[in-house]
């Protein structure tokens, strides 16, 4: 799947799961944003995030581990790879 | 289950809030509450690895919330005594392996309980996201080359090689293509993995999506959907006959004819493009002129310029502030 798309919808996850403020955090959001320190992502926040690429993207988390990906970057990459 | 807030007994699933969540654990006496980690609150910079099957007191569970008792309700079938809870939950003491989807304090808790590994919190937020809306269009231009392969369904592909005109035939194999791109793409699915069926009204249906084909000149589209949708194209230029009192209704039309000559065609094929994405939304065979002319309803319109060359591009859709264009596709 192409960046660009992989990365409007992983917007869309992030605005799911970081709730009300979504759309201001996100206003300075690119792909070297922290997901923890930029974005301010908490546990739940990355349930959301990790459930959201299983559901849109059919990727399955089962033998990966989160916490590998420090950026919005990072995840791209990741679910670039998974969806090829 | 239904969650109680009372005194718990030897073997009970207890949780408590934490966050916009819940911890899970068994309940063995004040002193020994068995849980997969401590409370999200309590181990907050742990990595996963670090988090193993432990336990604390009631007050170390709770952290100064209220505890809830869980009772089984007619859904939930408890297969494990509370003797067995306990010696179950006891027996993975210093278990690893956490993973908030597949294996966290949810799992472990009724894994020993019920004797069922399960997380309502995470399918709830599954669910969330299932039902989250899509209302995605993709647009390409036509191809300069003409590699017509195998398509899926075979009955689409008859169709197409049946078309004798060479533009249209082209258009129609290459907006199917952008088709497979955009299943894949917004659903992550293959084509192949959907059924697809022709209407009695002769629009092409499948059952994993909705979707809607437009095509004008070499400006293809394509949009897709969990709910009904409509999708049109056109290229803005003057029609070669006047058409206006075909397109637009009674207060359209006073518009229309207030409108400097060299803005109309703009308007009409504006009114044109809004009345067929409305019309493919309704998935019918045919409407009357009166009907077309009267058609009303949530479409988004845009103006698209490609090669130089200005699009009206209409979407009808029940969820209008969740379309995504994505542009410039490139087909193989």
């Amino acid at each position: 799947m192409e960046r660009d798309n992989i990365r409007a919808k992983l917007r869309e996850i992030l605005e799911l799961a970081l709730g009300a403020k979504a759309q201001e955090i996100l206003k300075n959001c690119s792909d070297s944003s922290d997901l923890v320190s930029d974005l301010g992502l908490n546990s739940v926040g990355i349930l959301y995030v990790v459930i959201g690429i299983e559901e849109i993207f059919s990727i399955s988390f089962e033998n990966a581990c989160f916490g590998d990906f420090k950026t919005v970057g990072d995840v791209i990459d990741y679910i670039e790879k998974k969806t090829v | 289950m239904k969650w109680q807030l009372k005194e718990p007994t030897f073997g009970d699933i207890i949780r408590v809030k934490a966050g916009s969540f819940y911890h899970y654990g068994i309940y063995v006496s004040d002193e020994e509450i068995i849980q997969f980690g401590l409370s999200p609150i309590a181990r907050s910079g742990m990595s996963d690895g670090q988090i193993e099957v432990c336990t604390s007191n009631v007050e170390g569970f709770l952290l100064g919330e209220f505890l809830e008792v869980g009772v089984c309700d007619k859904k939930d079938k408890r297969r494990n005594s509370p003797k067995q809870t306990v010696a179950i939950a006891r027996s993975r003491l210093g278990e690893k392996g956490y993973h908030i989807l597949y294996n966290n304090c949810e799992h472990f808790a009724n894994e020993c309980y019920l004797g069922e590994k399960y997380s309502s919190q995470t399918e709830d937020v599954r669910e969330l996201f299932r039902n989250l809306p899509v209302a995605d269009v993709y647009l390409a231009t036509l191809p300069e080359s003409e590699k017509f392969e195998k398509l899926y369904p075979k009955a689409r592909q008859s169709e197409i090689k049946a078309i004798s005109n060479s533009q249209v035939k082209k258009e129609k194999y290459y907006v199917w293509k952008l088709l497979e791109h955009a299943v894949k793409t917004s659903f992550a699915k293959k084509i192949t993995d959907l059924t697809f069926e022709k209407s009695p009204s002769g629009k092409w249906l499948c059952d994993g999506c909705e979707f809607s084909l437009s095509h004008s000149h070499n400006l293809l589209c394509v949009a897709v959907s969990k709910a009904p949708i409509g999708v049109d194209v056109e290229k803005i230029q003057a029609p070669r006959i006047d058409i206006s009192r075909e397109i637009l209704n009674a207060d359209e039309l006073s518009v229309y004819e207030t409108l400097e000559e060299d803005v109309k065609p703009k308007f009409l094929i504006e009114a044109w493009t809004k009345k067929e994405s409305l019309f493919k939304i309704k998935n019918v065979k045919a409407v009357s002129r009166e009907e077309f002319r009267s058609l009303q309803g949530n479409v988004v319109q845009k103006t698209v310029c490609i090669s130089g060359e200005d699009y009206s591009l209409s979407i009808a859709t029940s969820t209008p502030d969740k379309i995504k264009i994505f542009e410039s596709v490139v087909l193989k």
